[in-house]
C-alpha cells in the first residue's frame, strides 16, 4: 500500500539519478575547497570550506546513499532531525504508528480472517473461551 | 467437533502482506534478483546498515567534535597541520570520490541486471581502496620519518587516531565489497551491492570532513 509504493518509488528513482554528473560536481567542490584554502581571511575560509564539505556530504548521502529517496524515518535513524512535521506526514505517521505503537504490541487482537484461519485448526473443546475466539489458549 | 482444514477459499481471504505482491511480480521478471525481506517499509538489510551507520556517526562524530574543540583552543596546531601532505590528501579525496562513483555504478548495473559490469565496477572500487591505502601508507612513512609519531603531541595523536580509524574502515569496506562481489559473480545476493555501497559512501563522507580538518586547516 503506501509503504510498498514508497519502497518501489525509492527503487524507481534510484535508477534515474545522474551519478556521473554528481561525481563531477563533487570533484569541482574539492577543487573549490583547495582554492579556498589560499584565502587571506582565515576564519571566512574555514567557514566556506566547511560549507563546501557539508554540500559534498549532502550530495553523497542524498544521491549515492539514496537517502533522498528513502522514507523519512530512515533519515531519522542517524538522528539528522526530528520535529513534528514528520509526525504530521501521513506516510511517516502510519509507519511510525505501526512500528512503535504500544497499542499494536500489547493490545493486539487478531483480525477475523486470522481467527478463521489459524484458530479453527484447534478443536473448540481445547479452548478455554470459545465465545469470542480472540482469547484462545494454544496447547 | 472436527478440525477444519483451511481450504483454498479461506486462504484467498487472507490479507496479502503489504507490498509483497508487486515485489514478487518484479522479482519473477528478474530472476537474478534475490528475495527482498522487508519487516518495515524499507528492505531489512538497508534499514540494518542505516542503524549500523548511526553507531558509526557516534564514533566519528565524537572524535571529530573533540578534535574541533581542541583545535579552536590551540591555534598553534595550524603550524603542525602544515606538515601533513595536502597534495596527497587531495589526491586521496579524489580517489575516494572516484571509488564511490564506481560503487554506485555497480549498484546501477545490478538494477539493470548487468552482473558482469557490476562485478567489474566493484573491482575498480577495491582498486581505488588499494590506491587510497598506498598513499596513506606513504604519508604515514613520510610523517614518522620527520619524527611526527602518534605520541609526538596531541595534534598527531588526533591525526593518527582519526585517519587510522578511517583507514581501518576503508580496509573493512574493501573486504566486504570483495565478499559481495564474489557472491554477485555467482548471481547471488545482488541486493547486498547497494547495502555495502551505502557503507562505502559513508566512509567517503567521513573523509570529506577529515580532509579539510586535518590538511586544509593549516593556518592560525
Amino acid at each position: 500500500m503506501t509503504m510498498s509504493s514508497e519502497t518501489a518509488a525509492a527503487h524507481e528513482t534510484s535508477h534515474r539519478v545522474p551519478y556521473v554528473r554528481i561525481y563531477w560536481i563533487l570533484v569541482a567542490a574539492l577543487l573549490v575547497s583547495l582554492f579556498l584554502a589560499f584565502m587571506e581571511h582565515h576564519m571566512l575560509a574555514a567557514a566556506l570550506i566547511f560549507a563546501v564539505a557539508l554540500v559534498k556530504a549532502g550530495l553523497v548521502a542524498g544521491y549515492y546513499m539514496h537517502l533522498k529517496f528513502e522514507p523519512r524515518f530512515v533519515v531519522l535513524v542517524p538522528g539528522f532531525f526530528a520535529d513534528e512535521r514528520i509526525h504530521a506526514d501521513p506516510v511517516f505517521a502510519s509507519t511510525y504508528r505501526e512500528l512503535f505503537s504500544v497499542d499494536h504490541r500489547f493490545n493486539w487482537k487478531p483480525p477475523s480472517s486470522y481467527q478463521l484461519h489459524v484458530y479453527e485448526l484447534i478443536p473448540r473443546s481445547a479452548s478455554r473461551n470459545d465465545g469470542s475466539g480472540a482469547n484462545v489458549s494454544v496447547r | 467437533v472436527s478440525a477444519a482444514v483451511p481450504s483454498a477459499e479461506t486462504t484467498a481471504t487472507l490479507p496479502a502482506p503489504a507490498g509483497h505482491g508487486a515485489a514478487a511480480t518484479a522479482l519473477a521478471a528478474a530472476p537474478h534478483v534475490d528475495e527482498e525481506r522487508a519487516a518495515t517499509s524499507v528492505p531489512t538489510g538497508r534499514l540494518g546498515i542505516w542503524w549500523f551507520l548511526a553507531s558509526e556517526i557516534v564514533i566519528f562524530g565524537g572524535l571529530i567534535t573533540c578534535y574541533v574543540l581542541f583545535r579552536i583552543r590551540h591555534p598553534e596546531w595550524g603550524k603542525l597541520a602544515a606538515h601533513t601532505l595536502t597534495p596527497a590528501g587531495a589526491v586521496n579525496t579524489f580517489v575516494l570520490l572516484t571509488s564511490s562513483l564506481c560503487m554506485v555504478l555497480a549498484h546501477e548495473a545490478v538494477s539493470r541486471g548487468n552482473l558482469r559490469l557490476a562485478s567489474q565496477a566493484m573491482m575498480q572500487t577495491i582498486f581505488c581502496g588499494f590506491v587510497f591505502m598506498g598513499i596513506k601508507a606513504f604519508e604515514y612513512g613520510h610523517e614518522v620519518a620527520q619524527g611526527f609519531t602518534p605520541v609526538a603531541g596531541l595534534f598527531w595523536s588526533f591525526y593518527y587516531a582519526m585517519t587510522g580509524l578511517h583507514a581501518l574502515h576503508v580496509l573493512g569496506g574493501m573486504f566486504a565489497i570483495l565478499a559481495v562481489r564474489k557472491a554477485v559473480a555467482r548471481g547471488q545476493h545482488v541486493r547486498r551491492v547497494e547495502i555495502v555501497g551505502i557503507y562505502w559512501h559513508f566512509v567517503d563522507i567521513v573523509w570529506i570532513f577529515l580532509f579539510p580538518l586535518l590538511y586544509l586547516a593549516s593556518r592560525g
